[in-house]
């Protein structure tokens, strides 16, 4: 029988995955404190992405190391999903029950969600802020109602909803990932569970209250 | 003691290779204290003296310990009682008029050979690739040579206690062994007699589980609860620890 | 047939260590050549496999479970004696000897008896080496508690589930020899016949469960470890499988089977709860060292038990034996338990019941310890009768457990056919006429790991020269045929009755006349009854299905068939027995308090049954002869 080395089996699959999925969190994270810049008005987030310009060549290493890790999520996500399939390749014809949370349940369905906006996301905010030369209009694109900003309710519901979807993704992603490092025990548990909340709640929330506040209440108020 | 009835509905499938189907039986006035297994008998006693093929189901020491029941009952492995094997479960825990569904575990590694019988030896093929500790008869030091605080010896043990019944790979929704395979591993991974092999077993015996085809771990938890012995999940942890020290 | 126990000369205390040291050894060279058979993967069947493998002889291990993890032995609960004196109460070798054949009633071979006190150490030794989590104390070393029938701690166990982890410990064992290609696994097949060329034990004929192929093994010897026959009384604790097959088919071919009625009734089982009923549910032993067992002293007193007052209670097994309470022998305590009920003091629905009350543990232990303790047991129990043992006290009855009878073998473990040997609790080697909680798992891996390894030697090492055997020989072609044919006649019956009724009729034959309390009247109607059955048996059963596929009722029909023979050699050895010892209660034999009375000047010896075709079995004796015991009344009071 031949030996698979460790990023051969299921495990080591479930490793990269856990891996790359936690380092996203930190992305997240920073993402989102950059974001809070929002609320200090025009002038601090323009200053923000404006002064990333000067940091442009450490950006693009960066985002190629993202789109690596992305892509070895979704890669590993989808060939296990398919090993899955066909580790049962005719399923149970009763109801079976499943006392797992319903986020652990949807991981596949709200990770393509999340891959779906992530294209639209990209397609969007990331593009123009790639062509535009004038620093001082990036607060525009992001809160005014042109068809991409949060001006525009459709697009503010549609990130309020993509948050959501992350946080749920989040909810068993980010204690799962500990598990399959295999360092989540009695005496971590705690730790982790309280780690967890900032990451899949805390981070998905601060998302959502932009895209809320600039979308829709700030409108209404 | 209560008299009940039953509508049961029970995969029947001649061979490996036959569709099969289920078949609804109704069963009246059975005794509430009757095992689950023991209303089997009794409808298998009805269709043989019809004149039909009786149904074929793992069964032998129907006291919860050989793992040789296995059957999916209303979706869950071997049935709605907590930490019961099917062979276990009482009729009182059904209601009067229930409509019951059974079926095999399903799994690439279980083909069924009939009805609900799965073939499981994938699981001995696993502890053969390396669920032991290599010790030969007559070379063990004094039992009380090396002392195992009390505790390490429970945590042992409550990870020897698996039966091998295969109810995991049935709940898991991805067919996944991990908590068969983790189980031992963790136990002689605990105990210091299995320390000297710690990482060929770990790798062996992932390896082995790979090549049966089982799926992967999403750490959902449904084998834990759905587990006759209530064999804890922290062991995939542990297996999975285990598996990427013996890596690096 | 001539019975050569083959013991050898020399002090009891000395003899296995010599023997085993002037053995004729097998070269590593020659083992190579050897195959061996070993029909059976419980403690004593695997491991003898791992232990021969290792040595290097080839084996073919044989189960008809689907793995050769959940052999019987993986139900038993309490745990295994060994004679350690870990807990410095006065244990040695010598008492473990003593204890176990006084507790056999004076009924099994010395020197057989000796070597298992003296090996059962190395068992534990060898079990914590393979990983088997028994239980420790705080300071890291191992537990013991105590069992029926004895004054010193000297049980190891691992929670209620001690079988469990001994078997798993054997069973990885052997699964580390199959994965070395040293012993081939056959699972799921189950041997229908011996084959037996020139005298010699030399093959099997197995019907494969899955597809229903008949297949031959040949072999240099083959050795049986296929458990007891308990199912004979339809009702037991053993498994559904659980079968005498083999060693009926061995008895047909020439290998005696000894002291066949003498078998074991568990006092503390989960009582019978109605006509469906198809097992029954032993609760270990170990809960009579905490629980309290009594009926009320008024007749069909119907009121709830905890309402039943102090002075209103009969602990009968404390009123009559003082010494030992609640912890006498088995058979004491099923025998005592049917006098009570028998009289009518029986509680319960069916009045066929005891209480085993844990209050006053409970009170001066508290809830919790009581709960670390038997938890288990008692969730257990709650789970089949849906009673709540912390606040009612427990309902058991005795029920059929295990059986000391069985193949008749020598020091070697050698039947009367040369070649077959026979191990663990299909032979009926170390328990006399009852069995000491606790020795089973010893005997068996006695047998399998420290005995047989040894005493095969001498028998292999006269097969190195000996013609390896063809499996078209005659013989096996012979015995194929004959198998097949039983089958088919199964399947052409056109009968009304399935195998399962007639099994409960041979079940009801037995236990009302071979059971707990036997006499000769009754043995003799047993007998008729019995005839009677054979015939209708083949007569009337219906068996469905095919030969070609997986059918378990086919399986039943062989099995039921052999019970139903067996059963018959069982009622004659009980007949002829004129005496009550350990499991076997003559009426016409006791005291006039109802204890049993042996008869030592007329029934020293092993009755060994020997097939004589269609006529009755003709008996043999062994002679036992004490040299070391005194042999007395046993008194537990």
């Amino acid at each position: 029988m031949k030996k698979l080395s460790l990023f051969q089996t299921t495990i080591g699959k479930k490793l990269l995955m856990a891996l790359t999925g936690i380092l996203f969190c930190f992305f997240l994270l920073v993402h989102l404190l950059n974001n809070l810049t929002l609320f200090l008005g025009p002038d601090s987030f323009n200053a923000l992405v404006s002064s990333l310009e000067y940091i442009k060549p450490l950006i693009r290493v960066l985002e190629v190391l993202l789109l690596i890790i992305l892509v070895t999520h979704i890669y590993n996500a989808f060939f296990l999903s398919y090993k899955s399939k066909s580790s049962r390749p005719s399923g149970y014809s009763s109801q079976i029950k499943d006392s797992s949370t319903i986020s652990s349940k949807t991981m596949l369905i709200s990770g393509v969600t999340i891959l779906l906006f992530l294209v639209v996301h990209l397609g969007t905010f990331w593009r123009i802020f790639q062509s535009v030369d004038d620093h001082s209009i990036y607060y525009d694109i992001v809160t005014k109602n042109n068809i991409v900003g949060f001006g525009n309710p459709l697009i503010a519901v549609l990130y309020m909803a993509a948050s959501i979807f992350i946080g749920m993704h989040l909810k068993h992603g980010f204690e799962s990932s500990f598990k399959t490092f295999g360092i989540s025990n009695v005496r971590t548990k705690n730790i982790i569970n309280k780690v967890a909340i900032l990451f899949w709640f805390v981070v998905p929330f601060g998302f959502f209250v932009i895209s809320a506040w600039f979308g829709i209440i700030k409108g209404l108020l | 003691m209560k008299r009940i009835k039953l509508n049961v509905n029970v995969w029947r499938q001649s061979s490996n290779e036959d569709v099969g189907k289920f078949v609804k039986y109704t069963l009246s006035d059975l005794n509430s204290h009757m095992s689950f297994l023991e209303m089997l008998d009794v409808l298998n006693e009805k269709l043989i003296e019809e004149g039909n093929n009786p149904i074929s189901f793992e069964h032998d020491c129907r006291e919860g310990i050989c793992g040789s029941c296995s059957m999916m009952i209303n979706g869950e492995p071997h049935g709605p009682q907590k930490a019961t094997t099917a062979c276990q479960l009482h009729l009182f825990n059904f209601r009067d008029g229930d409509e019951v569904y059974v079926e095999p575990w399903r799994a690439k590694p279980f083909p069924i050979i009939k009805d609900l019988v799965v073939d499981r030896s994938s699981f001995d093929r696993i502890i053969q690739s390396g669920g032991y500790v290599s010790v030969n008869t007559g070379s063990a030091p004094d039992g009380n040579a090396i002392p195992i605080p009390q505790k390490d010896a429970k945590l042992a043990f409550d990870a020897a206690a698996c039966i091998g019944c295969g109810a995991c790979v049935a709940s898991c929704k991805n067919a996944s062994a991990s908590l068969f395979v983790s189980a031992k591993i963790a136990q002689l991974a605990i105990l210091p007699q299995g320390n000297p092999e710690r990482k060929s077993r770990v790798i062996n015996m992932i390896n082995q589980m790979e090549e049966e085809g089982f799926g992967h771990c999403t750490n959902t938890g449904n084998c834990e609860a759905q587990c006759p012995k209530e064999i804890s999940i922290s062991n995939i942890e542990k297996m999975n620890q285990e598996y990427i020290k013996a890596n690096l | 047939m001539k019975l050569k126990s083959n013991i050898p000369e020399g002090r009891l205390e000395a003899k296995w260590t010599k023997y085993r040291s002037t053995l004729p050894l097998v070269s590593p060279a020659n083992k190579k050549k050897l195959d061996i058979i070993i029909v059976g993967t419980g403690l004593a069947g695997a491991s003898a496999a791992a232990s021969l493998a290792e040595m290097g002889y080839n084996i073919k291990s044989f189960c008809f479970q689907d793995s050769p993890r959940r052999a019987h032995s993986i139900a038993a609960q309490g745990g295994i004696n060994a004679a350690k004196n870990y807990q410095n109460d006065g244990d040695s070798i010598y008492r473990l000897f003593y204890d176990t054949i006084k507790g056999g009633d004076y009924r099994s071979r010395e020197a057989n008896v000796y070597r298992l006190a003296e090996v059962s150490g190395n068992i534990i030794d060898q079990c914590v080496a393979q990983g088997v989590p028994f239980a420790r104390e705080y300071g890291g070393t191992l537990d013991n508690r105590s069992f029926g029938g004895v004054q010193v701690s000297r049980t190891f166990y691992a929670r209620g589930q001690t079988g469990q982890q001994l078997l798993l410990g054997a069973y990885s064992a052997l699964s580390r020899q199959i994965s070395k290609g040293q012993v081939k696994m056959y699972s799921k097949h189950e041997m229908l016949d011996l084959v037996v060329v020139d005298g010699k034990a030399k093959g099997i004929i197995t019907r494969n469960l899955v597809n229903g192929k008949i297949e031959r093994f040949s072999a240099n010897a083959v050795v049986l470890a296929t458990g007891g026959y308990g199912n004979v009384y339809y009702l037991s604790t053993n498994a559904m499988g659980s079968n005498t097959t083999a060693i009926w088919k061995a008895y047909k071919k020439g290998a005696a089977i000894a002291n066949p009625c003498f078998t074991q009734i568990h006092p503390t089982c989960i009582p019978v709860s109605g006509k469906y009923q198809s097992k029954l549910t032993l609760m270990s032993e170990s809960l009579r060292n905490d629980g309290r067992i009594w009926v009320p002293k008024k007749k069909n007193d119907s009121r709830n038990p905890n309402e039943i007052p102090e002075d209103e209670r009969d602990y009968y097994l404390e009123r009559r034996y003082p010494a030992f309470g609640n912890l006498v022998p088995r058979d004491i305590a099923s025998r005592a338990a049917k006098e009570r009920c028998d009289a009518g003091y029986g509680i319960g629905e069916t009045g066929q019941a005891v209480y085993l009350d844990f209050r006053d543990a409970i009170k001066e232990f508290g809830e919790d310890t009581v709960r670390a303790k038997y938890g288990n047991l008692f969730d257990m129990y709650n789970k089949i009768t849906d009673d709540d043992p912390y606040k009612t006290p427990m309902k058991i009855y005795p029920a059929v457990h295990y059986t000391m009878g069985g193949l008749w073998v020598d020091y070697n473990l050698m039947t009367t056919i040369p070649g077959l040997f026979a191990i663990g609790e299909c032979n009926f080697s170390d328990h006399g006429a009852n069995r000491l909680g606790a020795s089973a798992l010893m005997q068996g891996l006695a047998d399998g790991y420290f005995v047989l390894p040894y005493t095969i030697g001498p028998y292999l090492s006269n097969e190195i020269n000996s013609e390896k055997i063809d499996i078209n020989h005659e013989a096996f072609v012979e015995s194929e045929k004959s198998v097949k044919q039983n089958l088919s006649n199964f399947l052409t019956n056109e009968g009304t009755s399935t195998v399962e009724s007639l099994h409960k009729k041979l079940g009801d034959i037995m236990w009302n006349y071979c059971g707990m309390a036997r006499n000769k009247q009754g043995l003799l109607k047993a007998l008729e009854e019995i005839k009677n059955l054979k015939k209708e048996y083949k007569e009337q059963i219906i068996v469905p299905g095919s030969s070609k596929e997986l059918n378990l009722e086919l399986e039943k029909a062989w099995r039921v068939e052999d019970f139903i023979g067996l059963g018959e050699v069982m009622i004659n050895d009980a007949l002829s027995r004129e005496e009550s010892c350990g499991g076997h209660f003559r009426e016409e034999h006791q005291s006039e308090e109802g204890e049993a009375l042996r008869n030592d000047d007329e029934f020293t010896f092993v009755s060994a049954w020997e097939y004589n075709g269609e006529k009755d079995p003709k008996l043999h004796k062994e002679q036992l002869n004490y040299e070391n015991i005194k042999l007395t009344q046993r008194s537990y009071k």
